[in-house]
């Protein structure tokens, strides 16, 4: 906010003084009867509409969940140590909204927005209610532009279209925060901002992500919700909705905007708890019954908008922790179910050393090829193949060691393949580099480099690259650019870089 | 306020809807309120409700300190007897009562003033409530300095804030959200 000189605020009091509506108006009023984990019993407030915004008399907001008969039940978005049994609570008659709009960029607010991050207030005006219904079909058109997430293995072979909503799924300590990281670093100067909800994690992870992503300079096009764990539950619970609210703004505006929930089983734990302290029944693993539409109506809140509604979209990357691999558990069945596709990421990989520890046998983006830039899909296509061969023949070659020499040459390229695909952390990579990597790997020209020394050849070829070649680079973005695929043309003078960096080398 | 659980408003529905067809609704309700008043002594539940007293000793018991009591709302004190809940009766007093004024229309309405309303003043307050709910009001009032002038007047859950520091607090609120 700008600094004021003393007589401008004395001027802008008088105003609203002079200008104070000194009508009377009848408010809604109810007694709390009961408080306690974050849950208010409130006796009266007849006229109160679902989740209708509430006052205590110590100014701590609440929201009316349950209607009952004579009662209603409310959550408390705040400090409910201090609000007593008899207190008065008012109806306000609005519905909770959070602030939005590009103020928020850079920043780092809780989930009714809030700044957490000490960099002052936050100058908007421009709010948007948490709850809201999807985007009508009518509204929607079918993803064609894809994300580029900068993991070659995601590009190529789980492309991610601009409003697709694609899962993240995996054990604890496999990547999965990783990939979302990436992700947001590698949209910086894309005109793709980024929202990253933190629900039920350490403050200490959630300070690393904003570190890590401030060192990488993405905070520029970032804003970061933060639920922590030590916040209360319904914060929790509310604070992926207030991350959609303000990525439907840019959606809106006819920017585009990626949202990543991390992640959404801490979100149905902080859900449950509030329903079962509602007393709501309990169904399966005691969730309340309405625990799937809570995250379907959540997801289905990304969309691509068609031209006429300005062309903007919302793209969500949800994050769920399986226990021990299990994917059939309650909340990753319904999350799987209500995904375009999932990425699983699994620890047994992790271990042996393939990062990011996809497992590309059974993740899949069923929006797919369409999300795809034309030459990534010209190279990507025939990699698949190769793996999926790869891993069957391997599961095989186990037991003998007699190989004929085809089935050698394809498990090489197999492993070589594999070696490819995996990428340190925190270093995202340029479409003109994956695609050139890649078709290098599936048209068998580094099947003569050892395996161990493919990660320092592929280092190598890409700055070798950049400094000889930077015009093969150059055609491919502008292939992608024009939705062709590469022309003989270029794919002759990849042949040859190739085969020239190649004589480089000792 | 006491919470007032959905049963006991059932039983009063029950014994107003008979009340209303034979016109003795006055009665019923004074009789209901003093059956409820001795209810609402400490102890007097837990004394009723002794197990190995027949119900008709209870009963006479009852009588002996509200008078007599007609038929039916005897009927529905047996009844309460029977299910051992006769500790809901002063909520049915309650919810007979509102049901009555539920349908004369009359409202109740508390209000408090930061000095004592003359008689003539409440009369004006109530008027003035009336014209604005459309249904005579009926005021008890209350008198709160800490409000520093005007009124509040509570109708039901209707909170209608016309003191002193009700539009102080709103002042402060809205500079607050502009400052």
């Amino acid at each position: 906010m700008a600094v004021r000189s003393s007589d401008e605020i004395s001027a802008i009091l008088r105003r609203q003084i002079e200008g104070f509506d000194e009508t009377v108006q009848a408010t809604n009023v109810g007694t709390v009867t009961e408080i306690g984990d974050g849950i208010a019993r409130i006796w009266g407030l007849s006229n109160v509409m679902a989740s209708e915004l509430l006052e205590f008399s110590n100014g701590v907001m609440g929201v009316a969940l349950n209607l009952e008969e004579d009662t209603v039940g409310a959550i408390v978005l705040g400090e409910y140590l201090h609000i007593a049994e008899g207190d008065e609570v008012r109806s306000t008659g609005r519905i909770i909204e959070v602030p939005v709009g590009d103020a928020l960029i850079g920043r780092v607010v809780n989930t009714l927005g809030q700044p957490i991050d000490g960099k002052g207030p936050i100058a908007t005006t421009k709010t948007r209610p948490l709850e809201r219904i999807a985007p009508s079909v009518i509204y929607r058109k079918s993803v064609d532009t894809p994300v580029q997430t900068g993991i070659k293995a995601i590009d190529a072979m789980i492309p991610i279209g601009r409003g697709q909503r694609e899962l993240i799924i995996g054990d604890r300590q496999t990547g999965k925060t990783a990939i979302a990281i990436d992700t947001i670093i590698n949209q910086k100067g894309k005109n793709l901002f980024c929202i990253y909800v933190a629900i039920g994690q350490k403050q200490s992870q959630v300070a690393e992500v904003v570190e890590i992503l401030e060192r990488q300079g993405a905070m520029e096009h970032t804003i970061v919700v933060c639920a922590s764990a030590g916040d209360p539950a319904p914060m929790q619970y509310l604070a992926p909705y207030a991350g959609v609210a303000m990525g439907e703004e840019f959606m809106e505006t006819g920017r585009e905007a990626l949202i990543v929930y991390d992640d959404l089983s801490k979100h149905a734990w902080a859900y449950r708890q509030v329903s079962l302290l509602l007393r709501r029944p309990p169904g399966r693993e005691a969730y309340p019954g309405d625990v799937f539409y809570v995250h379907s109506r959540l997801l289905e809140r990304a969309a691509k908008l068609s031209d006429a509604y300005g062309g903007g979209s919302l793209t969500a990357l949800p994050i769920i922790e399986t226990q021990a691999n299990d994917v059939s558990a309650y909340i990753p069945t319904n999350v799987i179910s209500i995904t375009d596709g999932q990425i699983y990421l699994e620890s047994d990989l992790f271990y042996a050393g393939i990062r990011p520890a996809l497992n590309v046998g059974i993740s899949v983006s069923r929006v797919g090829g369409a999300a795809q830039t034309r030459p990534m899909r010209q190279v990507a296509g025939r990699m698949r193949l190769d793996l999926a061969q790869f891993r069957s023949l391997a599961a095989f070659a186990q037991f003998g060691s007699d190989l004929d020499p085809v089935t050698r040459a394809q498990l090489e390229r197999g492993l070589r393949l594999q070696e490819i695909l995996k990428q340190p952390q925190y270093r995202p990579m340029s479409v003109d580099h994956e695609v050139m990597i890649i078709w290098a790997a599936t048209n068998g020209l580094v099947d003569d480099v050892p395996v161990e020394r493919l990660r320092a050849w592929e280092d190598g070829f890409h700055s070798f690259m950049d400094n000889n070649h930077p015009e093969v680079g150059r055609e491919v973005l502008e292939a992608a650019q024009a939705g062709k695929p590469m022309s003989d043309d270029t794919i002759a003078k990849l042949r040859a870089a190739v085969t020239e960096y190649k004589q480089t080398l000792p | 306020m006491p919470a007032r659980p959905g049963s006991a408003r059932r039983y009063a529905e029950a014994l107003f809807s008979i009340a209303k067809e034979r016109g003795t609704l006055d009665a019923w309700q004074t009789e209901l309120e003093r059956a409820g008043a001795v209810l609402r002594q400490p102890g007097a539940e837990r004394a009723l409700e002794t197990p190995g007293v027949p119900i008709a000793a209870k009963r006479a018991a009852l009588e002996s300190v509200t008078g007599p009591l007609s038929r039916e709302v005897g009927v529905l004190i047996d009844m309460l007897f029977e299910r051992k809940r006769l500790g809901l009766l002063p909520q049915i007093a309650d919810a007979f009562a509102a049901r009555v004024r539920e349908e004369r229309g009359i409202e109740l309405a508390d209000v408090t003033s930061a000095v004592p309303l003359t008689t003539e003043e409440q009369q004006i307050v109530a008027q003035r409530l009336s014209q604005r709910l459309g249904r005579t009001v009926t005021v008890t009032t209350h008198v709160d300095p800490s409000i520093m002038g005007g009124v509040v007047a509570r109708v039901g859950d209707q909170l209608i804030d016309a003191s002193v520091r009700g539009k102080l607090e709103a002042l402060r609120r809205q500079l607050h959200a502009t400052v």
